[in-house]
């Protein structure tokens, strides 16, 4: 029977095979050859059963020690001393004879634990289990219905996390190397069947094409494969959530999930992915959809409500209802500053404490708060240095900021938001218009995976679109997205896997 | 790069280049025209109210008044006598003096109208009296007069006692043939403005007003309108009080026939007005609860309103001024040269015109 050590396998990490190199090492040298490769590297551990002659390497900080002990340490040491039980003994199924050093570097690297006899035999049993941490709630996309778990740095936590939900062959996973140095595997899950396979060579070929000596975390490498490394926005959704890898799995879309990374990526990405959350989908169609409206309203309120503040105030009173207008004059009347200079003394202040309060610890925190809402919130306006109206505005725009579900998607509007304040503070209205005139023709520009990023609103498919502003209830008519390019559009039973929008 | 610069170039040199900020902005709320009496040569007497933005001034508004030839030039005048850039765009009310709206105010309304600034919700009244006067009143109950002025116009329109005449309306009626303007007329009470009915143009030039009290009746004449009240009283009672007849809650609607369309002289031109509404108030001998009772009410009030709105057509007849815009409907019933053919002012002042009133109570109220 196949002795396979349970935990041992589930933390398998395949690695890639490497080519042999053209010449074997002479077995003399393979043990030697290999501890000069890790020269320096003072964590690799080296332990002997010298009557045996038997020799250990590992990295302490890559193995689990139980299976160590259980599976290397105890049985070797209670075998007698010859030889030939020794050998007998690595004849076992579950160590695997290696023959050039670097092999075995790679090996170790990934968590194996190399047993070199007589300095020129070398068997590899892997035993990579560090620790890692317990699955969580995800702090950056919370949900209040449904799923609280979380994808970890484990790639093969992750992976579990996904196949549990889909329990199907058709999950399919392969792994691509990314990083000269660092060698991250990064795992590409699609759906047989659902997924474009041209798509699918798109992203490999990508991946492929990367060259970057280490691949930190799925939020930069993505940045290393999207189409236009120029744009200020996000062009691929990124996300902690299993439940939501999963439902755009079904939508036939691709995920990316890298080792070591709590991140998965999901191609092709649009610019309407940004806008949903699983909550949407959790609660009734009515509060989803109003729900999806709201974070719609609130990306205008980010993008254009001060802009529109400055370029009304500077230039178009006409268009103040007169009871405002009278209370804006007199909120404006003891600032020094223009319109324009005053919203971007307030609009960095925010961005000020919005930063200070993302990198401080929670106790710190509510000092920022007390500091920003008293001291600025009031004190500013008592002192004259900005207007009452202002304030409120500045409030108002950076709270609807806050509603995106996604945070990179509401850190690129952002920046947007004080171009557009800069325009319309120049020209008026007449620069707010040409700013989202220039905003809505870069994001028609943009393309993930060469499909269009601004689909379904252009290229336009009514249908989706609105599926993509509301939440449509769960019914027969709903279709898998154009951008996706699946070739099965509807039909859902053959699948399996029913759970798309 | 060259694409890049061109639009950067074709970005600045467009725009809104004329800053308005709007605490530099002193925005004239109101604009009062009169007349100068005593110069040989006649002059405009501008009052500009500009509501005060600083918070500890004491006065709530700022008036600037100046006298000039023409009412542009008067503008820069009340600029030379302010902190603020004094704009227009803002511009609630245009107060003529009954003086100069007696003289015509076509060509005032036609640079109004020509001035992208001046919009067009700008309402036009007369003013009984001198409208510099009306403005400058220290009003102790309403402090700022303009907009005091302003939510008087917009309230009482809403209740159909003022037609509503913005710029809009009055340009529109002005160069229509077939219907001659209206705007609310203003006068001075104590420590008030006080509402003083119908002013009434024969083109742009006023020529007589109707008394508030019989406003509603102007709006039977006129057209469909829901809201507003009319008060009657319906002779003496027993005991020598005066019957008192309130009539809340109108809707009306009008309509009208021509008869004998192509003869000028025998031309005859009927007004079907039908007002329903309830009665609010009644304290004469009749017992209200009582259906037939209720109808000798109804044909009593049909009565008296049809006799106020023939006095009402015999004014406008008089005068000879169209306000009701019976030409509008004699001039859908002919062809374009019949029309043009037709001296209509004059066919106006000629023509029998006789009113019908049907009217229909709907309720008595809750308590009775």
């Amino acid at each position: 029977m196949k002795r396979t050590n349970r935990i041992s396998r589930y933390f398998h990490v395949p690695i890639k095979k490497l080519e042999r190199s053209s010449m074997e090492d002479t077995n003399d040298s393979l043990l030697l050859n290999t501890i000069n490769t890790f020269s320096d590297c003072d964590d690799l551990t080296r332990y002997s059963l010298k009557n045996k002659q038997l020799q250990f390497l590992y990295f302490k900080s890559l193995i689990d020690k139980k299976t160590y002990e259980q599976e290397v340490l105890y049985p070797f040491e209670a075998l007698k001393d010859d030889n030939k039980t020794v050998s007998a003994y690595l004849e076992n199924e579950q160590f695997e004879n290696v023959r050039t050093s670097e092999d075995i570097t790679e090996r170790i690297l990934n968590g194996y634990i190399a047993i070199f006899l007589n300095q020129s035999e070398a068997y590899v049993i892997n035993a990579f289990g560090p620790k890692t941490r317990s699955i969580e709630e995800s702090e950056t996309e919370t949900t209040i219905v449904g799923s609280h778990e979380s994808f970890i740095e484990s790639l093969a936590m992750n992976l579990s996390l996904v196949r549990r939900r889909v329990r199907s062959p058709k999950l399919k996973v392969v792994y691509v190397s990314v990083g000269e140095i660092s060698r991250n595997t990064v795992a590409l899950l699609y759906i047989e069947g659902l997924v474009d396979m041209e798509l699918l060579d798109q992203v490999k070929q990508k991946i492929n094409d990367v060259e970057v000596d280490i691949a930190v975390d799925t939020p930069v490498f993505v940045q290393m494969i999207d189409d236009f490394p120029y744009s200020f926005m996000p062009q691929y959704i990124t996300t902690e959530r299993p439940d939501v890898v999963v439902s755009n799995l079904a939508n036939g879309k691709i995920a990316g999930i890298m080792d070591n990374s709590p991140t998965a990526f999901l191609a092709p990405t649009n610019f309407f992915d940004f806008f949903h959350s699983p909550d949407d989908r959790n609660q009734r169609w009515a509060v989803g959809s109003a729900t999806r409206v709201l974070r719609m309203l609130a990306f205008f309120i980010t993008l254009t409500f001060t802009a529109f503040y400055v370029a009304v105030t500077t230039f178009h009173y006409e268009m103040i209802p007169e009871a405002l207008l009278m209370s804006l004059a007199e909120s404006r009347n003891n600032v020094p500053f223009s319109p324009l200079f005053e919203a971007l003394i307030m609009e960095v202040t925010i961005e000020l404490l919005r930063e200070a309060g993302a990198r401080l610890p929670t106790k710190i925190g509510q000092t920022i708060g007390i500091v920003g809402g008293i001291v600025i919130g009031q004190s500013a306006v008592q002192a004259g240095l900005v207007s009452n109206t202002l304030i409120i505005v500045v409030a108002i725009s950076a709270i609807a900021s806050f509603v995106m579900p996604s945070y990179m998607i509401s850190a690129a509007l952002r920046i947007a938001r004080f171009g557009l304040i800069l325009l319309s503070g120049l020209l008026g209205n007449y620069g707010l218009l040409i700013g989202i005139i220039l905003l809505l023709a870069h994001l028609s520009t943009l393309s993930n995976l060469s499909t269009p990023y601004f689909n379904p609103a252009s290229p336009f498919h009514p249908k989706e679109l609105i599926n993509a502003v509301l939440r449509v209830p769960y019914g027969k008519n709903s279709r898998r997205p154009t951008q996706t390019r699946t070739q099965n559009k509807e039909d859902v039973k053959s699948l399996g896997t029913g759970e798309y929008e | 790069m060259k694409k890049g610069l061109s639009f950067v170039f074709m970005l600045l040199l467009v725009g809104c280049n004329d800053k308005y900020i709007i605490e530099e902005v002193g925005f004239l709320h109101s604009l009062g025209l009169d007349v100068e009496k005593g110069s040989d040569m006649d002059e405009y007497l501008v009052t500009g109210v500009i509501p005060q933005i600083a918070p500890d001034a004491k006065n709530n508004r700022e008036l600037l008044t100046s006298v000039s030839s023409s009412d542009k030039e008067a503008l820069l005048d009340l600029a030379r006598q302010s902190n603020r850039d004094v704009a227009n765009g803002q511009l609630r009310n245009v107060l003529f003096g009954k003086e100069l709206a007696e003289e015509g105010i076509q060509e005032n309304i036609r640079t109004m109208n020509r001035d992208p600034k001046f919009g067009t919700r700008v309402q036009v009244v007369v003013v009984n009296g001198q409208a510099n006067d009306l403005l400058s009143q220290p009003y102790t109950q309403h402090p700022e007069a303009s907009q005091y002025i302003d939510a008087l116009l917009e309230k009482e329109a809403r209740l159909n006692n003022i037609p509503e005449t913005r710029m809009h309306q009055f340009t529109r009626d002005l160069y229509d043939d077939g219907i001659d303007p209206v705007t609310p007329i203003l006068r001075r009470g104590e420590d008030t403005v006080v509402l003083d009915g119908i002013a009434l143009f024969d083109n742009a030039k006023y020529v007589e007003k109707i008394d508030p009290k019989s406003s509603r009746i102007f709006f039977f004449l006129l057209g469909n309108y829901s809201s507003g009240s009319l008060h009657l009283e319906l002779g003496k009672g027993e005991d020598d009080k005066t019957i008192q007849l309130l009539f809340d809650s109108i809707q009306n609607t009008r309509e009208m026939t021509i008869t004998n369309v192509d003869e000028t002289e025998k031309m005859k031109i009927d007004i079907q007005v039908s007002i329903k509404g309830s009665l609010v108030e009644y304290n004469g001998p009749l017992d209200i609860t009582k259906q037939k009772d209720l109808r000798t009410l109804e044909t009593e009030l049909e009565n008296r309103v049809e006799n106020r709105a023939r006095h009402l057509l015999s004014v406008l007849q008089a005068q000879g001024v169209d306000s009701i815009g019976v030409g509008k409907r004699v001039r859908n019933s002919l062809s374009y040269e019949d029309w043009e053919s037709l001296n209509w002012k004059e066919t106006f002042q000629n023509i029998e015109i006789n009113p019908h009133v049907e009217a229909e109570i709907i309720n008595i109220g809750i308590f009775s």
